[in-house]
């Protein structure tokens, strides 16, 4: 890592700080960067809320009109059309969750992929904590999972679904903190990557266009057999789905070897996806 | 002299040219490389360039060290290790305290939010906790003299009010080493001279300063001792004053001809540049009433509309005497793709002395091509006669007479 400032405050001025590029191959990947800089973090993610609705006519208004029309959407296709069935209950909630959960999956990996090369005269003019910029675009995108999460409970409160205790208590949190590293493993990977290789962020585009498909959001996990539930878990936006969707429209939930099955490739990428960042971050600025 | 803050082990910094360096390169130029390489065919060779090589150099607390040398010659890469921005290939750069660097003055900056989100946000990234800014607001906004105007988004600031504020975040964190690149170059007499107070002062609190300048003065003000860079390497290091006078007599600075290497990916760039005479031939000498031409060649391979070229005429010391665009006069010829070859005429006002010339190429969003003191020139005749005099005007003078002497109006 090329730390040379400290990045705590009363650290500075006691020793010696080396300047040197890690050749380990497995550096390590010091998760404490990430938490000792959360105000830098925050800085960066008000930079982008702010520069993203100061102009906007509608403001924030949009973090509830995308998550409304999509589900809309959503229902009349697949509802209406294809007539999808979740269980009796409401299609719209359901739609919302996956909808809402998708953007932010989708919105924070397509910014994050790009989030260091945005900033490449950072990277090469001042020395601050690299993975702050990845790691900054996994917050704006929450306003609008939070607006698109609230209106799918209001909804399935209003059509007399319910709410479940257990999802709200441990569904919804743990949804969260999936969705979120789910998201962190591949930003951290494309991150890295296309400072070297620009094209990288292609590939991340067409990802993300496949695997909406591979993901239970219009659809629900149910509709497959058993054998395929588990397969499909192997995705972990289809446990973060399950869990959310426990807490905001109050379904079941998810079985917990599907869950375990989904946090586990969300903790393995994560680790790839640092790793390679660490290994890679001492020559962001000769490259970018 | 106090303790060690910064101590350099035989440093060197390599760089791979041609493979990804400047934009990045994409993923099927790799694979074709790999390709190629898989069946037998040789690579496309890579070149590597050591801007740094064998730099041996250790600062004491409070000290304010020089850095001078001609473009290219490493200053900035060596700023770069010290601030901790890049790491060093080979050998050993460590550092004791924090390192506030001034590389670039306003990096960071968002045209979009206000005077006073930049600063909460520069600060932020410059190390400097939210407190930290809070309590030297009123400084920072005071030094910019930016009082009224920090409700403003930034991008309807003045480039002297941008940085202003840029310079003045940055001078109010408290590292206790400062590196700063060449931020005298930008910004009108005045704030050259309040920057120039604030690093002094910066100095006299203790603090350590790296400062890289050409200009000359500025560097013989400010700093005691002072290291010169020459193609990567120390070259001498020692009294301020002593290096100047050794590092503007060496002649290894600019020559009157100069051709830049050529970058296939670039958008615009010069390829070559001369001063010539009025028969064409490279002149390293002017004479006062005759006529010379700066030549520029360029390549231009996208359509930018709005391309300028500009020159600065400089003097040795630092002083910026002229700056000159195309587009001063109304001239975007240069907007679509072609080779051009852009004469400008130099005009006969220079007083005898040493000059350098520096060029520029981009538009008001971009820099393409910017190159710092490329050209040298000497006007010759006599310097002794008008130490002070730098342009002769020829001014017109009149006068008559108002009556005897002896006799009072």
């Amino acid at each position: 890592m090329t730390g040379i400032r400290p990045s705590r405050p009363g650290a500075e001025g006691v020793g010696w700080i080396d300047n040197s590029a890690s050749t380990s191959r497995l550096p390590p990947l010091n998760l404490r960067e990430v938490w000792s800089n959360r105000e830098l973090i925050r800085f960066f993610a008000i930079r982008d809320i702010k520069v993203r609705y100061k102009q906007a006519f509608l403001g924030i208004a949009w973090a509830g009109l995308r998550p409304l029309l999509g589900a809309l959407t959503f229902t009349l296709v697949f509802n209406r059309i294809a007539t999808i069935d979740v269980g009796g209950r409401s299609y719209f909630a359901f739609a919302l969750v996956g909808f809402s959960a998708w953007t932010y999956f989708s919105t924070a990996i397509t910014t994050g992929t790009t989030s260091l090369v945005a900033n490449a005269d950072l990277l090469t003019k001042v020395a601050f904590p690299k993975v702050v910029a990845p790691a900054s675009s996994l917050i704006p995108p929450m306003i609008d999972l939070t607006v698109g999460a609230t209106l799918a409970m209001v909804v399935a409160v209003a059509v007399g679904d319910g709410l479940s205790a257990a999802g709200l208590l441990v569904g919804l949190p743990l949804g969260v903190v999936l969705l979120v590293v789910a998201a962190a493993g591949p930003i951290s990977f494309f991150s890295a990557a296309v400072v070297k290789y620009r094209d990288a962020a292609e590939v991340v585009g067409f990802g993300l266009y496949l695997l909406l498909f591979i993901s239970p959001i219009a659809y629900p996990p149910e509709l497959l057999s058993d054998h395929w539930q588990t397969i499909l878990h192997l995705n972990p936006l289809a446990g973060a789905l399950g869990l959310l969707r426990s807490g905001l429209t109050g379904s079941d939930l998810p079985g917990a070897h599907h869950v375990a099955l989904s946090a586990l490739t969300a903790g393995v990428f994560f680790f790839v996806g640092l790793l390679h960042f660490r290994r890679h971050e001492h020559e962001f600025a000769d490259i970018v | 002299m106090g303790r060690a803050v910064i101590e350099l082990d035989k440093v060197g910094k390599c760089y791979r040219l041609g493979e990804h360096h400047g934009s990045g390169t994409d993923l099927r130029e790799t694979l074709a490389r790999l390709g190629g390489s898989m069946i037998g065919r040789s690579r496309p060779s890579t070149r590597e360039i050591w801007a740094l090589r064998d730099v041996s150099l250790t600062v004491a607390e409070g000290q304010a060290l020089g850095i001078i040398g001609a473009n290219g010659a490493g200053k900035s890469t060596l700023l770069k290790v010290i601030g901790g921005i890049t790491t060093p290939t080979v050998g050993r750069s460590r550092t004791r305290g924090r390192v506030g660097s001034l590389i670039e003055v306003g990096t960071g900056f968002h045209d979009e939010l206000t005077g006073l989100e930049n600063t909460y946000l520069n600060g932020a990234i410059l190390g400097m906790s939210r407190r930290d800014v809070s309590d030297r607001l009123d400084e920072i906004v005071e030094f910019a003299g930016l009082e009224g105007f920090m409700e403003t988004p930034v991008k309807r600031y003045s480039s002297g009010m941008y940085l202003r504020l840029g310079f003045s975040i940055a001078a109010h964190m408290d590292a206790e080493i400062l590196v700063v690149d060449e931020v005298l170059a930008v910004g009108d007499a005045e704030f050259q001279r309040r920057c120039l107070a604030k690093m002094s002062e910066i100095e006299h609190s203790g603090r350590t300063i790296l400062f890289v300048s050409h200009n000359m003065d500025a560097m013989a003000k400010l700093c005691q001792t002072t290291v010169w860079i020459d193609r990567g390497r120390i070259r001498l290091a020692g009294p301020t004053r002593s290096i100047i006078d050794a590092y503007l007599a060496s002649g290894t600075t600019p020559t009157n001809d100069h051709r830049f290497g050529l970058d296939p990916s670039a958008a615009a760039q010069i390829t070559e540049v001369a001063l010539v005479g009025a028969d064409g031939r490279p002149r390293s000498t002017l004479h006062s009433g005759s006529s010379a031409w700066l030549q520029v060649d360029l390549v231009v391979n996208d359509s930018i509309p709005e391309l300028d070229l500009a020159f600065i005429v400089s003097t040795r010391s630092g002083v910026d005497l002229f700056d000159e665009g195309l587009a001063d006069t109304g001239c975007h010829d240069i907007s679509t793709p072609g080779v051009y070859r852009v004469r400008a005429h130099v005009p006969d006002l220079l007083a005898p002395g040493e000059y350098v010339i520096s060029l520029w190429l981009g538009t008001q969003l971009e820099d393409f091509a910017k190159h710092e003191h490329v050209l040298a020139f000497t006007v010759d005749g006599d310097v002794v006669d008008r130490p002070r005099r730098r342009i002769r005007l020829g001014t017109e003078w009149e006068t008559s007479q108002k009556g005897d002497s002896g006799t009072t109006p």
